[in-house]
């Protein structure tokens, strides 16, 4: 986006002073000391970073209120949101590896270990998109796929507008295309259930 | 995966079931004390997640954000008026520190970024390592009049050292003695050798030996970049 941003690079000793200042977020010269003598490599760079952060006054939540150069901000702008549209999501692209994955048995035994029993047909529509997962599932996913509920809603979402139209013909009325996931509810009710197992998935709706 | 705020949480799976509208609507708040205001936490979710691409959503939270990026850098940076030396070098200094943390935050690959933790300290720590960065930039082609050369111990004899053995002394004593903001944003404001000197011998009161090892030269240069920083530094004492 601009020139310095370029010539910009993290190295090791970004990580080691990052590590240090989360450890010690408001260290003396005897813990930088510390530092520079556990890693004599970065000395030099270490003794840089002590020196710039000799006497930092912080920033509190405040600061979002205070005036700024708007100019500066309209010129850079659109730049950060191009870059944003032409950079892949890697959060997103780990949790679509991990759902990809997830096939014949696989599917079965995390629909199990979900508590939706031998419900596979359930998870197969919510891991494509088609049927709306309610809240609990979502979490409750997220954390399988060791992601978070934002990026699994949005692969989601995602998943349902690309999914192919089918090309077969209504077997009943006119053809149709859905518009948006079918809501959980409808889609446990759809599978004719018994009440009890019924209820049982339907209780994934309800809140903590 | 690193753990996030319940109250974070609780606004994001809050966002999830909301019409594309009324998010954007919410995004547009821009009182932090208002009951709808999303966090920026929350708002580096949303930017990492692509969240909403196509609907509004996505670019709504990007303006947000990188306007409250922009702010805490430029906040940051006239808070702290030791970094002057570099903020007079860089006429753009918010701008580029601005895009350095927005690329960091973007690319990140962790599940979990820290920007969606502890946003404000994040833009600081970004902002901070790239003050570093350009102060290590700084006076990258100084000249290193004290190297040693292939012949001798070192390029420029220690009898032109511009400071004497006792007046050094008094100087340094003076100076530690009054490492207030304004040294400081002098010390920041040397060339890389000397400040380095300056710093492990004054600040952090290393031996010659020591000091000498870290900058990678002989005694007496280190020694002679000192006396040149403590030179330049001498009129932030009176």
């Amino acid at each position: 986006m601009t020139n310095q941003e370029t010539s910009y690079h993290e190295g090791p000793v970004t990580r080691i002073i990052e590590e240090f200042l989360s450890s010690h977020p408001e260290p003396g010269d005897k813990e930088w000391m510390t530092l520079i003598e556990a890693n004599p490599e970065f000395a030099l760079e270490i003794a840089d970073a002590a020196l710039l952060e000799r006497g930092t006054r912080h920033v509190d939540e405040s600061a979002v209120n205070e005036a700024f150069d708007q100019a500066t901000f309209e010129s850079t702008v659109s730049q950060a949101i191009n870059l944003v549209h032409k950079t892949p999501s890697p959060t997103l692209q780990a949790v679509e590896a991990k759902i990809s994955s997830v096939k014949g048995p696989k599917t079965l035994a995390l629909a199990e270990k979900l508590g939706l029993g031998p419900r596979r047909e359930l998870l197969s529509g919510v891991l494509a998109g088609r049927i709306q997962a309610p809240e609990k599932l979502l979490c409750m996913l997220a954390t399988m796929f060791d992601s978070t509920v934002i990026v699994l809603a949005e692969h989601l979402r995602r998943s349902f507008f690309a999914a192919p139209a089918p090309s077969f013909k209504a077997e009943q009325g006119k053809p149709g295309i859905a518009t948006r996931p079918m809501p959980w509810r409808d889609a446990v009710l759809s599978l004719e259930l018994p009440s009890e197992e019924t209820l049982r998935l339907l209780d994934f709706e309800k809140t903590t | 995966m690193a753990k996030q705020d319940p109250k974070h949480e609780e606004t994001r799976r809050v966002l999830v079931g909301l019409d594309p509208t009324e998010i954007r609507r919410r995004i547009s708040v821009e009182d932090y004390k208002a009951e709808d205001y999303i966090p920026s936490e929350v708002l580096a979710s949303l930017v990492r997640a692509h969240f909403g691409q196509g609907t509004g959503v996505l670019d709504a939270a990007v303006h947000a954000l990188y306007k409250r990026l922009m702010v805490i850098v430029a906040c940051f940076i006239r808070r702290n008026p030791q970094w002057a030396a570099l903020a007079r070098r860089n006429s753009d200094i918010v701008a580029d520190g601005t895009s350095v943390a927005w690329l960091n935050l973007i690319s990140d690959s962790s599940a979990v970024c820290f920007a969606e933790i502890r946003f404000l300290t994040f833009v600081e720590r970004r902002t901070f390592d790239y003050m570093r960065h350009l102060l290590a930039d700084k006076n990258q082609a100084e000249p290193d009049a004290g190297r040693p050369g292939p012949e001798g111990e070192e390029a420029r004899p220690r009898s032109e050292s511009v400071v004497d053995e006792s007046e050094e002394t008094q100087l340094e004593t003076a100076i530690r003695k009054q490492l207030s903001v304004t040294l400081n944003q002098a010390l920041v404001g040397l060339p890389k050798s000397e400040r380095r000197a300056v710093y492990l011998r004054i600040v952090q009161e290393c031996d010659w030996a020591t000091v000498a090892r870290m900058l990678r030269c002989s005694v007496p240069t280190a020694r002679q970049h000192m006396n040149r920083g403590l030179e330049k530094l001498r009129g932030e004492l009176k």
